[in-house]
């Protein structure tokens, strides 16, 4: 990036913000689409041509609606929870690249040598708003885990029962998730050295994708990042059948809008992540540097990213209408004992692969020795790691003794 | 109750496949895709009319028989059958020139919005004047104007069988049995 000039970083983070938030309405309407299409319905199709205008009529219609804000709730933190839960959402969108990048200079040996890369570095425009942000991936999961604080306002703050049950299970659930998460995306950052996600893309392009080398930590990943946006098979929070709304269960109006937009913009900005960190990036087989011309490529590589986000956020829509959702033992007994353990084995692999410096297959084979492997021990204990059965105490039929009907 | 009666059920054990989990996802995203290609059951109604059996109760009609009279002999059964009350029949006597009935409706009115719809009213009637007719996006701005009268359900039959969506279904253009002249000596 040429020397920080507000200008251009405006026309960026207005020209993003408009881009996420614009994704994020047609995703509502993807949802609604393929969930449609899956039930053999047609789905919303009445605004604009193919019903492709009903984001906006959506967004309209919850401006509109009339605002109801109960007697009972304590308001401060009433109001504070919905935007709560959208800055942190789109905050986390400033590291995130969206277009080919350059990584940044690793340290020098001398300070001539460190002003020269950096000159060299900065000569480049990165499409990210907060370049060679070296916490990188931190920042993100950071403020994946501020979000919960939105999600335990609005249930608190909502004094309602269903609202706070909604929001306890939610910060039970992302508290319990976000040790997966983490675990697996750590043999990434010790192949890289690096948190920079600039850097990470650029390892991916120097070898093979993370998702060839690494594919148990990119499934491990994958499904702790459902759990994280509340997405079904994980969307306790929001149980309709069990908890009315979940923690929104007492907003109204443009306040649940908010509340809904947060969860989606999640969806988009670990889409984003899991593009990048596992599926290369912007690079796909060569197709980012076909025409030569850097402003083309530059559209190309933007393209080839935002598709490969797409992709993951249509893969997430199909897997929320295809499996059921979770109980929430099933759930915590996921995250502990299957998931934790797995992602603990294969940063330990990670680490004797880098260590010992052995061909990065060997990564691969370890990958899907622990993937069977944990199936094979799940058989062969009949489940009684993952669901220990538990005795059931059969009471004798009748009153328990000691105790009597009250005399009438 | 003893304990014999209780009937301890276990969970299926999950094979190999099953408790690798990713294997039945594939196969519930293969069956979650193939629907998404599938031909949709959705009908874009105001666009797409739905196709109704012959037999759906909808708004009445009053049948005309080959000379196009009413063929109602105003023998008060169906305002009888009917469990809503809300068909309004006043009998005169039929005009001298009808030989093949003593009376007829002066005016026959039905409250469209009483109505049940059970269609009690087609079963009694011995001449088969009264039918349900498969309209049945009847829509009014007034309660008045939901009470047909006799021309508006004559209007009823004309436009049903002239659009050929209800045809004639009961001995069309005779009176029933009922109707007919005890046999001469």
């Amino acid at each position: 990036m040429p020397a920080f000039d507000i200008y251009y970083l405006g026309i960026a983070i207005v020209g993003l913000m408009g881009g996420v938030l614009g994704v994020v309405g047609y995703l509502t309407l993807g949802e609604r689409k393929i969930s449609a299409w899956i039930q053999d319905r047609v789905g919303p199709n009445r605004v604009g041509p193919g019903g492709l205008l009903q984001p906006l009529a959506d967004g309209g219609k919850f401006f509109l609606k009339e605002e109801v804000i109960p007697d009972h709730v304590d308001r401060v933190f009433y109001l504070l929870a919905p935007a709560v839960a959208v800055i942190t959402a789109l905050m986390a969108i400033a590291v995130v690249p969206y277009g080919s990048t350059v990584p940044v200079p690793d340290p020098q040996a001398s300070v001539e040598a460190f002003d020269a890369s950096q000159s060299e570095y900065r000569s480049h425009y990165s499409f990210v708003l907060a370049p060679g942000l070296d916490v990188g991936v931190l920042y993100v999961f950071a403020l994946g885990s501020l979000a919960v604080y939105g999600v335990i306002l609005a249930g608190w703050s909502a004094n309602n029962k269903y609202s706070l049950l909604g929001s306890l299970r939610s910060s039970a659930q992302i508290i319990s998730y976000e040790i997966p998460l983490g675990l697996s995306v750590l043999g990434i950052f010790v192949m890289v050295g690096s948190l920079n996600l600039e850097k990470i893309i650029a390892w991916q392009q120097a070898h093979w994708w993370f998702v060839a080398i690494q594919p148990l930590a990119f499934i491990l990943f994958l499904v702790s990042v459902y759990a994280e946006c509340s997405r079904l098979p994980f969307d306790l929070p929001e149980a309709e059948q069990e908890l009315v709304g979940g923690y929104h269960t007492e907003y109204s109006s443009m306040k649940l809008g908010l509340m809904l937009m947060a969860e989606y913009v999640h969806l988009v900005t670990t889409s984003f992540i899991v593009a990048i960190v596992f599926w290369g990036g912007w690079k796909f087989f060569g197709l980012e540097s076909i025409t030569g011309n850097p402003v083309w490529d530059a559209v190309i590589c933007a393209g080839i990213l935002i598709s490969k986000m797409l992709a993951l956020c249509i893969l997430a829509l199909l897997v929320r209408w295809t499996i059921p959702r979770f109980r929430f033992d099933q759930l915590m007994n996921i995250a502990w004992k299957v998931m934790l353990p797995l992602a603990l084995a294969n940063l330990v692999c990670v680490i004797l692969v880098r260590q010992f410096t052995w061909p990065l297959w060997v990564l691969t084979i370890c990958s899907v020795v622990l993937f069977f492997g944990a199936g094979y021990l799940s058989v062969i204990s009949q489940g009684s790691i993952t669901n220990p059965k538990r005795r059931v105490r059969k009471l004798p039929p009748g009153l328990p003794a000691g105790v009597t009907y009250a005399a009438r | 109750m003893t304990d014999a009666d209780i009937k301890w059920v276990e969970e299926p054990k999950l094979g190999f496949w099953g408790q690798l989990y990713f294997p039945a996802l594939m196969d519930g995203l293969k069956t979650t895709v193939g629907h998404i290609f599938s031909p949709k059951i959705t009908e874009q109604y105001p666009e797409q009319e739905p196709k109704l059996p012959g037999n759906y109760r909808g708004v009445h009609r009053l049948n005309r028989d080959h000379d196009d009279r009413v063929k109602c002999v105003a023998c008060y059964m169906c305002a009888t059958a009917c469990p809503a009350h809300c068909i309004d029949i006043v009998a005169a006597p039929a005009p001298a020139e009808w030989k093949d009935r003593e009376k007829y409706p002066e005016t026959f009115a039905i409250d469209e919005l009483r109505c049940i719809y059970c269609g009690m009213c087609e079963e009694a009637c011995p001449v088969d004047a009264i039918e349900l007719t498969t309209l049945y996006d009847l829509t009014g701005l007034s309660r008045e104007e939901m009470v047909f009268d006799k021309e508006k359900l004559l209007s009823v039959f004309d436009a049903t069988t002239k659009a050929g969506t209800d045809p004639v279904r009961t001995r069309a253009g005779k009176l029933g049995l009922a109707s007919e002249a005890p046999p001469t000596k």
